[in-house]
């Protein structure tokens, strides 16, 4: 793999970065390219999220946090220059296995320097049970871009703070929860420096190294100014769709749980369903949770039901049926778009 | 005689008449996995051949979408924005938009379903 390597060091606002990424991909011969990178505080947004309801804009504001939003999917995610950030650029289409090979790849790296760390299947590296990388994919024809988090140290102060989802989480108990369940490779037992780490994972990634010219940064540069276009930014809540409503909360054990229901026209069942947040999960929640709940009367008995073939605390760690079901049926007479 | 023709970024178009019907094929449906997002143009919009229209999101990845030929939007498939994973269950099925070709000529540009089974099975090598 080939480490890519620019021509300074100072560091750049944060979409830079994921211009360099997207012009890799876009521009240099078929091959596999990594680098890694620092950038002060900055809040990073998947790129269909609500950033309005992700992200404590008034505190990122009052306290100079960028908020920036990136192609690839996923969740808000907050960087600081205790952090690294991986990016990976690899050849083809095929998303899952580029994905898995990725995430064991950089799992491996963690384990040689003598952290316990895994793969988790949810796009997650965790070790010690705490998720130390959260990763997120952009898929361009014949290009695969990976990129993540890779917690060396951590502020918990600000990512706190400015990682809000809702009014729901700021009266709840979920500022405490996110650093709980959050680790960091300083914490769990790296005996590098912050500097000494990121130069062995170029060293135990890469094999070679092309260095990047003026006109390389130029050329990043104009793709860079696509990242601050308000309309790629869009910091407006976005509605959901016509018969969808979304639940979130936060579940003593478990962690925020954010249900996004569609409904049937009259409002009775359910016609799709999927889950989000910062739960762990242990299984495919996709094939064992949400696809048994499609069809499914909108009621708490029906949904406890639908659900009583599986052990769902062995799919989202700490959770039951009872407790799922309420987070999805409450309010049900109120919130029906 | 097939009237279904592919990108190889994945995306196809099934022709009727001078209309057609844009989605992803089964094999990027595959690789996404679950959808939780498609993100659409608005009707009356226009596109290029090869122009990005909009994205679909999953649980694994974001992937842009490209539009197989010159063509205006007629028609966003509603209930694929209401109800994303359709896109899993009936990929084929399951469009995204109903275009307009402006120039149907631009079809023999596109790989027919041999060519683009080819091509995927020479991706999985």
């Amino acid at each position: 793999m080939i480490h890519l390597r620019l021509p300074f060091d100072e560091v750049r606002p944060l979409p830079f970065y994921l211009a360099m990424e997207e012009w890799a991909a876009r521009t240099l011969p078929v091959g596999r390219y990594f680098f890694c990178w620092r950038v002060e505080p900055t809040v990073i947004c998947g790129r269909n999220q609500d950033i309005a309801a992700e992200v404590n804009l008034d505190y990122c504001r009052d306290n100079g946090i960028p908020v920036v939003r990136r192609r690839s999917g996923g969740g808000a995610v907050f960087a600081d220059m205790q952090n690294y950030m991986f990016s990976y650029i690899a050849p083809g289409d095929a998303i899952q296995s580029t994905f898995s090979a990725y995430t064991t790849m950089i799992a491996d790296m963690l384990c040689r320097l003598g952290i316990d760390a895994q793969a988790n299947g949810r796009n997650d590296i965790v070790a010690g049970g705490r998720k130390i990388s959260g990763n997120a994919f952009y898929h361009l024809p014949g290009r695969c871009i990976v990129h993540g988090t890779m917690l060396y140290g951590l502020d918990s102060t600000h990512m706190q703070h400015a990682l809000t989802p809702s009014r729901a989480k700021l009266v709840s108990k979920a500022v405490k929860s996110v650093s709980m369940r959050v680790g960091c490779l300083r914490d769990i037992g790296l005996e590098l420096t912050l500097e000494e780490f990121g130069r062995k994972a170029i060293e135990m990634l890469t094999d070679s190294e092309h260095m990047l010219c003026d006109a390389d940064v130029q050329g990043i540069e104009a793709l860079e100014q696509r990242y601050y276009a308000p309309e790629f930014i869009r910091c407006e809540p976005r509605e959901l769709p016509a018969g969808c409503i979304r639940r979130s909360s936060r579940i003593d054990g478990v962690g925020e749980i954010s249900a996004t229901v569609a409904l049937t026209a009259d409002g009775t069942h359910i016609r799709g369903i999927s889950l989000d947040g910062d739960f762990f999960l242990l299984d495919d929640v996709d094939s064992l949770v949400c696809r048994r709940l499609e069809g499914v009367e909108f009621c708490e008995a029906a949904v406890v039901q639908a659900l009583s073939q599986v052990d769902v605390g062995k799919v989202i760690a700490g959770l039951d049926s009872i407790s799922l079901a309420r987070l999805i049926v409450q309010y049900r007479n109120t919130l029906y778009t | 005689m097939s009237n279904i023709y592919y990108l190889p970024s994945h995306e196809y178009i099934r022709v009727e008449g001078a209309e057609g019907y844009v989605g992803i094929s089964e094999y990027a449906a595959s690789q996404l996995g679950v959808v939780t997002y498609v993100d659409t143009p608005e009707e009356g919009d226009t596109f290029a051949a090869g122009e990005d229209f909009g994205a679909v999101e999953s649980r694994k990845a974001a992937s842009d979408l490209f539009m197989p030929v010159d063509a205006e939007v007629l028609e966003v498939n509603d209930e694929l924005v209401d109800n994303p994973r359709l896109l899993n269950n009936a990929p084929l099925e399951a469009w995204i938009l109903k275009v307009r070709i402006e120039d149907p000529s631009q079809l023999d540009g596109l790989m027919d379903q041999k060519a683009y089974d080819e091509f995927v099975a020479a991706q999985q090598h």
